[in-house]
């Protein structure tokens, strides 16, 4: 389904990603783990189009969509979360999804003008269809608060249900699980199943360890922008050169 | 629904009160600041709508001048009636915006106002070089008034008198207005103030910002430009230095003062600002120094704009800022 080959990005002189290869087939969860400054969010920004590579290809089911507009690529069915979550603080919660589902439509400036107003369309099932994803993802009571207010935990399940509602085939998760405690951790993990038991392939960054071993079916670690390791959790767990890159060096090296 | 029939009412009195205006108060100095007032409110309505997307534009007053000159020069030089020559004035304007808001979209925040103010400069100083065209510093002049029409043999415009362009002005106002209004309640809307909370979450969820910025853009033009070609052949002369710099600060002070938040924030900003200075004009001298009061008073105590004083008031909030 994904399909990448030889993805570089130099910062400068300093290779952020080295000719990285990976392949997300459909309807697997898949784990980018390292240690910190590997370059994982910065695959994300290579495969979502906020970065250009420098060199390699990224083609999606056949197309390819190398360095085009990220929301060219979010079209054709990549979309991603931010680490820090990404989202619109003025509008409710209700509002956030809705904008994400309108996102999906074709507007032109006549049909905005002729086809009638935002009301019309929420009383034409858009606000069933964004009442049903707020209900997924355990948001319904919050539907009028403002983003603003939320808690962290809170903000991070609304980035994901935005990026949910655009109706994704490959999910692009970075480190979904930060910054929440273990309640959370639990709940936004069965949440992450949950989407990917409806089909959706899922490419996610995490730091909780155990976390993303219980999840992933085969996780890929970078280290300095390589590829170190690729695997099913358990290859990964006995790997030298994993336990190496987060452990450090032994002290006779 | 209780409320939707009031607000109803509201517009029809306030409609109303606007079209019988002419017949209590037919002085010809109020006419010719209601109008005034009326084209600041287009142009403030319209600026605030290229806002909506987070740009804050200065190209206003370079817009309004090439809507200006077009029309006049269409109907000067090509001999073209008024009422062909405002449209296609108005649709150059949207041109040029479309092609400087493309060039200038990858700017963002105060780079894009600063490029955008280069731009209305550069118009000014086009106007005033390009000798052969524009007529220099001294600008155009007998601009010809627009033609007689009669709308359903009703109405008959001659555009003899003050009333006549008064209702002409009201009328494209209340275009700009539904325009603006009907696009921001559209889903259109929703997803450019998306955009302006978060470019690149909206990006992500498959906004093409560029382009919705940039045709925004050319839409806010497009109405300054219909403005400024109606201010051309309403003032019948004008030159260069009508137009420059100050022209679009004015228009977002305008903006600013009645307020960014709401869609009726520029209407009152404009007319306050418009009126106010021109009731105290006896005072001649001190008439900037009373604009600049409102807008210092607007800057301190009301962020939000004089649209928000209302909600301000309820809460009491005010009496807390001015006593804090």
């Amino acid at each position: 389904m994904l399909v990448i080959r030889g993805l570089t990005k130099y910062f400068g002189g300093l290779a952020a990603v080295h000719d990285l290869d990976l392949d997300v087939e459909r309807g697997m969860l898949v784990g980018l783990i390292g240690p910190n400054g590997a370059g994982k969010t910065t695959v994300f920004n290579l495969l979502t189009g906020f970065l250009r590579p420098s060199a390699g290809s990224v083609v999606f089911e056949g197309r390819d969509i190398t360095g085009k507009p990220p929301h060219y690529i979010s079209r054709c069915g990549i979309v991603r979360t931010f680490q820090t979550p990404a989202l619109y603080e003025e509008f409710t919660v209700f509002e956030n999804v809705t904008s994400a589902v309108l996102a999906r439509c074709r507007f032109g400036l006549w049909s905005a003008l002729c086809r009638g107003t935002l009301n019309r369309l929420l009383s034409r099932g858009l606000a069933e269809k964004v009442t049903g994803i707020l209900r997924l993802f355990g948001l319904e009571e919050l539907e009028h608060e403002v983003v603003r207010g939320l808690t962290h935990g809170y903000k991070r399940i609304l980035g994901i249900a935005i990026a949910f509602a655009c109706e994704p085939k490959l999910l692009l998760l970075d480190e979904p699980l930060s910054g929440m405690n273990a309640e959370e951790t639990n709940r936004c993990s069965s949440l992450i199943r949950s989407i990917w038991e409806r089909g959706t392939a899922i490419l996610l960054i995490e730091h909780n360890m155990r976390a993303a071993m219980k999840l992933c079916q085969k996780i890929v670690v970078l280290e300095t922008g390589r590829k170190i390791c690729e695997g099913s959790p358990e290859e990964v767990r006995k790997s030298e050169r994993v336990i190496r890159a987060y452990l450090g060096e032994g002290r006779r090296a | 629904m209780h409320r939707k029939g009031t607000s109803w009412l509201i517009n029809l009195a306030v409609i109303g009160a606007i079209l019988l205006l002419p017949l209590f108060l037919a002085h010809p100095y109020v006419l010719h600041v209601a109008i005034l007032a009326m084209l600041n409110i287009m142009w403030a309505s319209s600026l605030r709508f290229i806002a909506l997307t987070g740009q804050f534009s200065l190209a206003h007053g370079g817009m309004i001048a090439i809507g200006a000159y077009t029309s006049a020069l269409l109907t000067i030089r090509a001999g073209l009636s008024f009422w062909c020559a405002l449209p296609v004035a108005a649709f150059f304007c949207a041109v040029v915006g479309l092609g400087i808001g493309y060039a200038f979209s990858r700017l963002k925040g105060m780079y894009f106002t600063m490029v955008t103010l280069f731009f209305t400069e550069f118009v000014r100083l086009m106007a005033e070089q390009w000798r052969g065209l524009t007529g220099g510093v001294a600008g155009l002049y007998n601009v010809p008034r627009p033609d007689p029409i009669s709308i359903f043999g009703l109405l008959n415009l001659a555009f003899t008198s003050r009333v006549h362009f008064y209702y002409l002005a009201f009328a494209l106002a209340l275009i700009a207005f539904l325009f603006f209004y009907t696009l921001e309640r559209s889903p259109l809307g929703v997803l450019m103030l998306s955009t302006r909370q978060n470019e690149a979450l909206a990006e992500s969820t498959g906004v093409n910002t560029t382009w919705l910025k940039v045709m925004m853009f050319s839409a806010g033009c497009l109405f300054a430009g219909i403005g400024g070609a109606f201010y051309g052949h309403y003032l019948s002369a004008f030159y260069p230095k009508s137009f420059g710099v100050l022209l679009s600060i004015s228009i977002f002070i305008y903006a600013a003062t009645g307020g960014f938040r709401n869609i009726l924030g520029p209407i009152v900003g404009a007319t306050v600002l418009t009126i106010i200075p021109e009731t105290v004009s006896r005072l001649k001298e001190y008439s900037p120094l009373v604009f600049g009061g409102v807008v210092l008073l607007v800057v301190f105590f009301l962020r939000e704009g004089l649209t928000a004083l209302p909600s301000k008031l309820l809460k009491g909030s005010l009496r807390r800022t001015l006593c804090s």
